[in-house]
């Protein structure tokens, strides 16, 4: 035997256990930032620097993708004796809304050490996105306690829902009971607020019909409560909710630069694991 | 004859060599050399112990010194049907036996939250029977859409 084929070898000899490929199965989790949404410019007027409640509606898509922009196979192969056929899809689909501060999660995928990918969102119509839920053709949102709707809807960008003009403090029209209240008739109370917001029900009982929620527990409030409102017929509803009490407002887009049909139906962030 | 038997064997014997050197490499001769120990009163170490009987699980920990393991969770019957049928991380729960008490599932992270591992360990036989990684990124709130690309850090 030659020199040359010895010399081959023994390098083949060492070279051997380095020449694995560097793959592992991963999920890959995104912590949606606070701030202003993804391709959502600021509204003007709107505090949207500060917003931490922007969402992907259900029926978001992610995927992970080559940097080809072709979506990975989901882990169906036994690429590791640890591989089990994943009954997930690339893409994903989103069945709650996904708000700034949740983290969503990919499919399991094959990665590579080293190779960029991308992680690909896709909203569905590109039409009013950043919305928590929709019903009734409306927007519902929540903000921060102890804010009324016109304050709501606004830091959105949004009008409240019969805002009109009198969406002032000490307005009447601001937040309309009566035509809130036939929204409420399909999702009561705290059915709604779960539906809209992506939590869950938890201690709303069949009486409760109104539309205040613990942003924390999701349990509802009835209108002894906030005797105000039972006092004022449900037109005083400029007024503040009151401390730890959170509204939920169904908005309208007038005029928002925010959610026209196909405005930034899609964003990507791209990465490249090393492990 | 004897000189072509020789171009033949040579090489053969070269490739057995090289085989069993690969294998040596990774296959993991202390996986079954874990003692069999009581689910209920396992210590962290000795969870460490077993999980570095894999191979990714045991590269995860080489490169992230800083791990800890932040969730400990006896897997029943109901937890592994509800894992089945999730909305994610199903394939941790897929193929494991609907039995009480027999898995543990076990969660690592490292200091900076950004790389951790799923795991599962079947008390049975103590070995790693799931093990896949997760990578958390900060979604970045001032990114361009659909051209616009930022690359984000793990």
């Amino acid at each position: 035997m030659s020199k040359k084929t010895l010399l081959f070898f023994i390098i083949i000899l060492i070279a051997a256990p380095f020449l694995k490929a560097d793959a592992a199965q991963y999920f890959v989790g995104v912590t949606m930032a606070s701030g202003s949404a993804p391709g959502y410019t600021s509204v003007s007027g709107a505090t949207t620097p500060t917003d931490n409640y922007w969402c992907m509606r259900v029926g978001t898509t992610l995927s992970i993708r080559n940097n080809s922009g072709s979506n990975l196979p989901v882990c169906t192969t036994s690429v590791t004796t640890n591989c089990y056929v994943a009954p997930t899809l690339n893409p994903t689909t989103f069945y709650t809304p996904t708000c700034a501060g949740d983290t969503v999660w990919s499919p399991l995928v094959s990665l590579v050490s080293g190779t960029p990918y991308q992680i690909y969102f896709d909203l569905p119509d590109g039409d009013r996105n950043y919305c928590p839920g929709f019903d009734y053709g409306y927007c519902w949102v929540s903000w921060e306690p102890n804010k009324n709707c016109c304050e709501t809807c606004a830091h959105y960008g949004m009008e409240a829902l019969g805002a009109g003009s009198g969406c002032t403090a000490g307005g009447s029209n601001c937040y309309s009971g009566t035509v809130y209240q036939s929204r409420l008739a399909t999702y009561p109370n705290c059915a709604l607020e779960a539906y809209l917001m992506g939590g869950e029900c938890s201690s709303c009982t069949t009486g409760a019909a109104y539309s205040y929620y613990n942003s924390s527990t999701y349990a509802c409030w009835t209108k002894t409560v906030l005797t105000y409102e039972t006092s004022s017929n449900y037109t005083s509803t400029c007024a503040a909710a009151g401390a730890g009490l959170t509204r939920v407002c169904a908005c309208s887009y007038t005029g928002s630069p925010c959610c026209g049909v196909d405005y930034y139906p899609t964003f990507t962030f791209t990465f490249t694991p090393t492990f | 004859m004897n000189k072509n038997i020789k171009i033949f064997v040579v090489p053969f014997v070269f490739a057995i060599i090289a085989v069993l050197i690969y294998f040596a490499f990774f296959f993991n001769f202390a996986k079954n050399s874990i003692a069999k120990k009581d689910i209920n009163t396992i210590t962290d170490a000795e969870i460490i112990e077993v999980l570095k009987t894999n191979t990714d699980v045991s590269d995860y920990i080489g490169r992230n010194s800083d791990f800890s393991i932040v969730n400990k969770e006896i897997l029943t019957k109901d937890n592994i049907l509800k894992g089945k049928n999730g909305k994610s991380f199903q394939p941790v729960y897929e193929g494991l036996n609907l039995e009480d008490n027999r898995y543990m599932k076990v969660d690592l992270t490292n200091a900076g939250g950004n790389e951790g591992y799923m795991t599962v360990i079947d008390f049975n036989d103590m070995s790693v029977q799931k093990a896949f990684g997760l990578l958390l990124f900060q979604g970045s709130a001032n990114l361009n859409s659909e051209s616009g690309q930022e690359a984000i850090a793990p």
